[in-house]
């Protein structure tokens, strides 16, 4: 089932169009979006949220429309922005909790809710700490605090490891794979940090100059067509791979001793053309392996 | 006999902790959208309390009433001969509340620049308007919740001690003729009240939607207060000299002319002083200046309010 439904959606600031004819449908689960600058993502996601009228099409989030219950899609919806934010003045419990009364929680259920949400981001020993005074990773997580208080059933998160060392980075990336997998929050991360988004999420949104160019589940993007084939072996052979090409098999990737080959027939028992080439040219195979893509190279295709 | 005593067994190793730490999100009640601003409004109060020198400022209007309290004691107790309230014995109270508002409306500017510079100034700054605005708050939730915020702070600045003063009145001067001559005494205050809240709230949503800093919306505000004055006694010097009447008509254009003249309005009551006689000023004019004055303060904050800044190009 689709979490957020878009079709034709149009944005524009002036005569710059951000999203342009956009269709797409964000998936139940921690979904990826991503994208190089000025894709558009940060567009898409505001105007899920009612910030931006769209100029034409149409969205639907947890069934609601963004141009008329933006108000009833907001009390879904946790929001992590990509920029530090925080209210002046206050510490973290009172800031956490304020945001909970204004997502319209009861008083006392946002404070109590609040201490359990700074715990589990793992700011529980600076609860009582002024907001202003926390470094890059705190500001990170009280966001992220802030976002979840109030229970929502969709997090937009904003660039989440923005500036953040790669101790905190793990960590939030452990947060963000835990919360997803609760199965009671659905995830939509917004990144152009390939890694972040392979380790944490289970379906990728890849969007270039306001469209969307790939979408669908990194498993299923990752297999590659046809059969491919990773090789590794002892040294670079290239009369081993002069001997595959003789054969119909086309090289389509070196990296010193590693080799990826497609075949040209899915027919083909691969293992043992491979092997019997090598036999055949003195070569030594250390590796051999079914290929996979990773998300560098989906993403690289897709924004070509 | 054989018994089968089983070994000791050492306690296995925890892999996980006793408390279960994994995520677990929230069902419980979401009220609806009625009082979100008063979250807001709460909010502001609420830090408030740390505010050293707001605390300070509110202590001295509570002083000024006190005083005023005390010179209404001396007064009644004069004899006729020497008592400035002698020939006035009928507007005497009504009067004396006029000039307690008319003498706290420049510590009431303090505090409204304390209460109301950072409004969202502070939040601007710390781009909190994404918090608020990602909730489901609208943009007149925000606004009204920030305004009333400033508003309450005032009016109860003025209230809480003008009820003070009416309790010591009612208390000692019943038998002389405090209700009797002026019946509607307490729904003058409270809407006496209202006045210089409403004008500063207004004006500073607006002063302070359009600043990076509070410091930049107080100087700014503080700027328009006193230019007012200074632009208005310039008037007065220069064009009506000699008309000590025309001129003070011409001082209450200025902002704190409009809020001491609307008070006027409501306690309706003439100010005799030794330079001039103060005649009620006739509403046509103070009034539309007044609420256009606060239109333009919350049409300039709701215009610079949104969540994300567009630009368009």
């Amino acid at each position: 089932m689709a979490i957020a439904v878009i079709s034709n959606l149009v944005v524009r600031y002036g005569t710059k169009t951000a999203v342009n004819d956009l269709s797409v449908e964000v998936p139940e689960g921690c979904t990826g979006l991503l994208g190089p600058n000025g894709a558009g993502k940060t567009t898409l996601l505001k105007t899920l949220l009612g910030f931006l009228v769209p100029t034409s099409g149409s969205g639907q989030v947890f069934g609601l429309n963004t141009r008329t219950d933006g108000l009833k899609i907001r009390q879904k919806i946790g929001m992590m922005p990509e920029m530090d934010c925080h209210i002046p003045g206050m510490n973290a419990v009172s800031f956490v909790s304020y945001a909970g009364e204004l997502a319209g929680m009861p008083a006392s259920d946002a404070l109590q809710r609040a201490h359990e949400v700074l715990e589990y981001c793992g700011l529980g020993e600076a609860r009582y700490r002024n907001v202003e005074t926390y470094s890059t990773g705190m500001k990170q997580r009280i966001k992220l605090a802030q976002a979840l208080v109030h229970g929502p059933k969709l997090i937009f998160l904003d660039e989440p490891t923005n500036g953040l060392d790669p101790a905190g980075r793990d960590e939030m990336l452990a947060l963000v794979r835990n919360i997803s997998a609760s199965r009671e929050v659905n995830v939509l991360v917004s990144s152009h940090l390939l890694p972040d988004i392979e380790r944490t999420c289970d379906n990728v949104i890849v969007m270039r100059s306001g469209k969307v160019v790939r979408q669908g589940s990194i498993q299923e993007l990752r297999q590659t067509s046809g059969v491919q084939v990773e090789v590794e072996m002892y040294i670079e052979t290239p009369p081993f791979v002069q001997e595959l090409e003789r054969q119909g098999v086309t090289l389509l990737n070196q990296t010193a001793n590693l080799y990826r080959f497609g075949f040209p027939d899915e027919t083909q028992n691969a293992g043992k053309i491979i092997f019997e080439s090598a036999k055949r040219v003195g070569g030594q195979v250390r590796g051999f392996k079914p290929a996979t893509r990773s998300l560098e190279d989906i993403f690289l295709e897709a924004i070509e | 006999m054989d018994f089968d005593i089983p070994a000791k067994q050492e306690p296995k190793p925890q892999g996980s902790p006793i408390a279960d730490l994994s995520y677990r999100n929230y069902n419980g009640e979401l009220k609806t959208r009625g009082l979100r601003w008063w979250v807001i409004s709460w909010s502001m109060m609420k830090l408030l309390k740390k505010n050293v020198g707001f605390w300070i400022t509110s202590a001295l209007v509570f002083l000024i009433y006190f005083l005023n309290g005390v010179q209404l004691y001396f007064t009644s107790n004069l004899p006729a001969g020497v008592n400035p309230f002698a020939g006035d014995e009928k507007t005497k109270f009504t009067l004396t509340f006029l000039n307690v508002n008319s003498g706290t409306n420049l510590l009431l500017f303090i505090i409204a620049l304390t209460v109301g510079s950072g409004s969202i100034s502070a939040d601007n700054k710390a781009n909190a308007l994404l918090v608020y605005l990602s909730k489901p708050l609208t943009k007149a939730d925000y606004l009204l919740g920030k305004w009333m915020g400033i508003f309450l702070t005032l009016f109860l600045e003025t209230l809480v001690p003008s009820l003070v003063l009416y309790l010591y009145c009612l208390t000692s001067y019943l038998d002389k003729g405090f209700l009797k001559n002026d019946p509607t005494l307490f729904l003058k205050i409270i809407a006496a009240a209202c006045v210089p809240a409403a004008i500063h709230a207004s004006l500073l949503v607006g002063a302070s939607a359009w600043s990076k800093a509070p410091r930049i919306a107080s100087v700014f505000y503080a700027a328009l207060y006193f230019g007012s004055i200074v632009v208005t006694g310039m008037v007065f010097g220069i064009v009506y000299r000699g008309d000590m009447e025309r001129g003070q008509e011409v001082m209450r254009l200025s902002l704190s002319g409009i809020m001491d003249g609307i008070q006027q309005i409501i306690y309706h009551v003439t100010i005799k002083n030794p330079m001039a006689t103060l005649a009620i000023p006739s509403p046509s004019l103070i009034v539309p200046l007044a609420i256009g004055l606060c239109v333009v303060g919350i049409a300039a904050a709701r215009a610079k309010i949104n969540a994300v800044e567009v630009v368009k190009g």
